[in-house]
């Protein structure tokens, strides 16, 4: 069984998105034997309606029979509403973290505005998934997200986990991250996006340790039969593919533990 | 577990052996410094193809784009002379419009020496894709049907179109780098619809299902490529191991549609 920790259900504008619903993600993880995924949904991500975005996780949790979970969404920008939708939507089963996304967002990553979600977590016990990636003259708001951002952060509250999405994403930015992982524990990181960068699995697990990868594929901007073929063919042991495709994020999400529907 | 992974794994292998692959889009670069892997010679390149199941490929170097074209395409040369696997890219630019150069003789000597593919990088090299500054080199192409190659953000896609529509007999091979080539969705599956010679490299069709669809619709105008060394190979191999699609479909995008257009150069 394969656990993908960092995908989207929903729509993002700019381009011609194909079916994006939770029929075709529950589709897709028949067909590659995926038998859990979390989602943190575009609707409440990017469009930015936090609530219809938790509904509609809901929605996908009771269609795929528990096996579409949740993240909730931190919006810095209406941090009081994002809490307070966190304390609505209590149901652990469903929402098993907090996605933060500085990029989008528009903060940099050691903003004083993120303090209230490192404390909510550190309370409630949840795992906080970031975006991260390295600077970009193509794409500015990557700067908002670059690794180094979260070391306040994860310093000041080491009993909260922190993974970085996309492991800061092109080479600067993953050097940046390793760096980060080896320092504190409770920093792990997750494979998804387009980083298809030759070794870069081999890397992560030789410097941070097959403990503290994930696997996510962004679906569904990003295909997940690319990452998944990358960890297969990669040099790394079958037990370390095993962590990082499912054993991990059992660990991390307590999935497999009896909490599933 | 581990025993259900090793056997997952060894499936995906003998898949990816089985396909015979053959790379468009391989790079070899001597000066690469952002990478994860390192070669210390191109033939330590070269013998890695063979462990990654590459069984044939077209190389460019980036010598020939990031420092001087003629240079770079020189010393491609020597790397692919007596290895009846790869074929070489030669990277042009509107020099010869300025020299006065016979370009068409330059081609036609190059694609003696094993060059199968011209790519230009019309941005990054400061030159426009019209004739003024290109002289005969696609109306050359167009004659020998020879497979020109350009990357989505180094021309527009106006003049993309344009050299679609004016040289029909020459191939049009757009590949994807540095921004992600999904958000283009809307003008280049327009091309690939409407024109014969418009043809999609792989690598960079990650939008989820995207290669399922486009194989649907004209499964003889993708081919494979890697953009190794810079990419591991088997991101852009997977996504035709695990394709939806049928077994001729996948021979096809792996090796087949890439055969042909080789074969068809006059």
């Amino acid at each position: 069984m394969i656990i993908d920790s960092h995908l989207h259900l929903g729509y993002l504008s700019g381009f011609y998105n194909y079916d994006a619903t939770y029929t075709a993600l529950i589709n897709m993880m028949e067909s590659l034997d995926i038998g859990y995924a979390i989602s943190s949904s575009l609707y409440s991500l990017d469009y930015g309606d936090m609530e219809k975005g938790y509904l509609m996780d809901i929605e996908a949790y009771e269609a795929s029979k528990g096996r579409i979970l949740s993240y909730y969404v931190y919006n810095p920008h209406e941090a009081e509403k994002s809490l307070s939708l966190m304390e609505k939507y209590a149901n652990r089963d469903i929402f098993r973290g907090i996605k933060i996304h500085p990029s989008w967002h528009g903060h940099f990553a050691d903003d004083e505005k993120y303090r209230p979600v490192y404390e909510y977590a550190r309370a409630k016990k949840l795992v906080i998934l970031s975006h991260t990636w390295t600077e970009s003259l193509t794409n500015p708001v990557q700067k908002f997200s670059v690794p180094s951002h979260f070391e306040k952060y994860v310093s000041e509250f080491p009993d909260v986990t922190l993974i970085l999405g996309h492991s800061g994403g092109r080479f600067e930015g993953i050097n940046e991250a390793i760096k980060l992982g080896r320092k504190y524990p409770n920093v792990c990181f997750d494979v998804a996006g387009d980083i298809y960068i030759d070794g870069f699995v081999e890397t992560l697990i030789l410097n941070a340790g097959a403990e503290k990868v994930l696997f996510g594929s962004d679906y569904p901007m990003m295909d997940p039969r690319i990452m998944l073929g990358v960890v297969m063919g990669s040099g790394i042991s079958e037990e370390d593919k095993e962590k990082i495709l499912c054993g991990n994020a059992s660990r991390l999400f307590g999935i497999g533990v009896g909490r599933e529907a | 577990m581990v025993e259900s992974m090793k056997g997952k794994v060894d499936v995906y292998r003998k898949a990816k052996r089985d396909l015979h692959f053959f790379d468009c889009n391989l790079w070899w670069d001597s000066a690469n410094s952002r990478s994860f892997v390192k070669y210390d010679s191109f033939e330590g390149f070269y013998n890695s193809l063979k462990e990654n199941f590459i069984e044939k490929a077209i190389l460019t170097t980036a010598e020939s784009n990031r420092y001087d074209t003629k240079t770079g395409n020189e010393a491609l040369k020597k790397l692919i002379a007596g290895k009846d696997n790869l074929y070489g890219a030669m990277v042009l630019t509107a020099d010869h419009t300025i020299t006065g150069e016979n370009i068409v003789a330059y081609i036609d000597e190059m694609v003696a020496a094993g060059f199968v593919m011209v790519r230009v990088f019309s941005r990054q090299n400061r030159h426009p894709l019209k004739k003024s500054s290109m002289g005969d080199v696609f109306a050359h192409l167009n004659s020998r049907h020879i497979p020109l190659m350009i990357w989505h953000a180094e021309a527009s896609w106006d003049a993309i179109e344009s050299l679609c529509s004016e040289y029909p007999d020459m191939p049009v091979i757009l590949e994807g780098n540095d921004m992600k080539l999904l958000y283009h969705n809307r003008f280049y599956i327009p091309l690939f619809k409407k024109y014969p010679n418009f043809y999609i490299e792989t690598h960079n069709l990650v939008l989820f299902k995207e290669i399922d669809i486009l194989a649907g619709m004209h499964p003889e105008k993708l081919v494979f490529g890697t953009y190794g060394l810079y990419n591991a190979p088997d991101a852009a191999m997977s996504q035709i191991v695990f394709g939806d699609m049928d077994v001729n479909t996948r021979y096809m995008i792996a090796h087949g549609n890439l055969e042909r257009l080789i074969a068809f150069i006059r």
